[in-house]
């Protein structure tokens, strides 16, 4: 013990040591806890982002061009499946004004200004994401100069698929629904079963990497293919946003609860325009 | 023109951090969820690269700490990321480049090793964090698929990179050396 504190270079590693690990988890904690990030740690964050959308420019162009040539390659299987659905549409949309009118006027009925379910939406690109892909954040290009918020919900291909982790002037990071964050804002989430009973839990993500539905009552009675939806008691989210559908229902490696596995309906993977949710109520 | 001379290895190492971002997001169908999964390390690779062809400027030091806040701020919001990787792989590169031959296949195996052990670097600090569960599995995975994605990074960046450094070292004005 006495050699150790009489070797300066040991006690000078030690110190280093444990004055990075203080510097990483005070700015992991400033991280999570504060709504903004520092003004000079966000004006840098802005400032590379300018210069990453000149960056990208080109490089959409490019990925832009093999992704048209894909749609190209695809498109008569999608026009055999729209035209089957073509005759629906129809219907659909009569049956949608039927009820938004109806909705309205039960609103006005009750003199309900807003509710859980009502929110706007901020388009934003998505211009870049961590390149250790462990962590499962992307960058936008809109921060809280076009109304955003911290933990805001983002969706992207007609699903979540994540909440806005950092707020900057013009740019934020969006955490995935998938990331393994053991300090990330879980979605309070809901399912209805057959008999039409609304079920509640939380969203998790399992050990395998897998999106769960947890904390569930009672999951005997959810089938296969239910759709799950943000429920709006978490406080932020609105309610009614599609999170996936219910793929299997299993064990947990107790064996005591049921861990409800669901397939998003987001786009995950190459989410390159996503939709910002902010609630009104 | 003649004042950026010193500070044109900052600007390619911040064109570094745009595209580490941009091949992150372009090529996350394959290195996310497919099988190859690998982490982009387009900016250690050219500090380490910075590091090996320009051995006696300890000014990089100082390149590697800058440039690693900046991308520690960036991608994930908190610092001693990069900010703590990457001047460490300044003192690794330029110590191997010393002692070790000066050819192609040795500067590659230093960049895969430097990576390697940045990687494993990232993997602890998540972990001890908790900002992100990660297992041995995923490590092995990403070592395995850093093999690959880094010896074609390393290819690209090599002859630019040696280009840049020899004729724009980081904060050395090389008009100070010339007879005229």
């Amino acid at each position: 013990m006495k050699n150790f504190f009489e070797n300066k270079r040991l006690l000078s590693i030690f110190g280093t040591v444990l004055l990075v690990l203080v510097i990483i988890f005070s700015s992991v904690g400033l991280r999570n806890n504060r709504k903004a990030p520092l003004i000079i740690q966000s004006l840098g964050n802005d400032i590379v982002a300018i210069g990453a959308n000149v960056v990208n420019v080109p490089v959409n162009l490019i990925t832009g061009g093999a992704t048209s040539v894909n749609n190209l390659l695809k498109v008569q299987e999608e026009n055999d499946k729209l035209k089957a659905r073509i005759d629906e549409l129809d219907q659909t949309e009569a049956r949608n004004s039927v009820l938004e009118e109806e909705n309205r006027q039960l609103k006005k009925a009750l003199k309900l200004d807003s509710t859980l379910s009502d929110y706007t939406k901020i388009d934003a690109s998505v211009i870049s994401r961590s390149p250790d892909t462990w962590s499962d954040i992307i960058t936008i290009n809109k921060g809280s100069a076009s109304g955003i918020k911290k933990n805001m919900a983002v969706m992207s291909g007609g699903g979540v698929i994540g909440r806005i982790l950092e707020v900057n002037a013009v740019t934020s990071k969006v955490e995935l629904i998938t990331t393994t964050d053991q300090s990330a804002n879980r979605f309070a989430v809901q399912a209805t079963t057959k008999n039409g009973k609304s079920v509640h839990g939380i969203l998790s993500v399992t050990s395998s990497n897998q999106v769960s539905f947890t904390q569930v009552v009672d999951s005997s009675k959810l089938a296969k293919g239910t759709k799950v939806y943000t429920s709006g008691l978490g406080g932020i989210t609105p309610k009614g946003l599609l999170i996936g559908t219910i793929s299997q229902t299993t064990k947990d490696s107790f064996g005591l609860s049921n861990v409800i596995l669901i397939n998003l309906a987001g786009n995950i993977n190459d989410p390159s325009v996503v939709t910002v949710i902010s609630r009104k109520v | 023109m003649r004042v950026m001379k010193k500070w044109w290895p900052l600007v390619a190492a911040i064109v570094a951090i745009f595209l580490d971002g941009i091949y992150a997001k372009a090529l996350s169908g394959i290195i996310v969820t497919g099988f190859w999964q690998a982490p982009v390390m387009g900016l250690p690779i050219f500090i380490l690269l910075i590091s090996i062809f320009d051995d006696m400027n300890f000014n990089n030091v100082w390149l590697a700490l800058a440039v690693g806040i900046i991308a520690d701020s960036y991608f994930w919001g908190v610092f001693g990321i990069y900010a703590v990787a990457l001047p460490l792989a300044v003192v690794y590169g330029r110590y191997l480049s010393r002692i070790l031959p000066e050819n192609f296949l040795v500067r590659w195996i230093i960049v895969i090793i430097g990576t390697s052990l940045i990687i494993v670097y990232i993997w602890l600090i998540f972990n001890f964090t908790k900002m992100a569960q990660l297992t041995l599995g995923q490590l092995a995975l990403h070592l395995l698929g850093n093999l690959f994605l880094t010896t074609f990074i390393f290819a690209i960046y090599y002859n630019p990179t040696r280009a840049l450094v020899e004729n724009y070292p980081f904060f050395e004005d090389l008009d100070r050396y010339s007879l005229h």
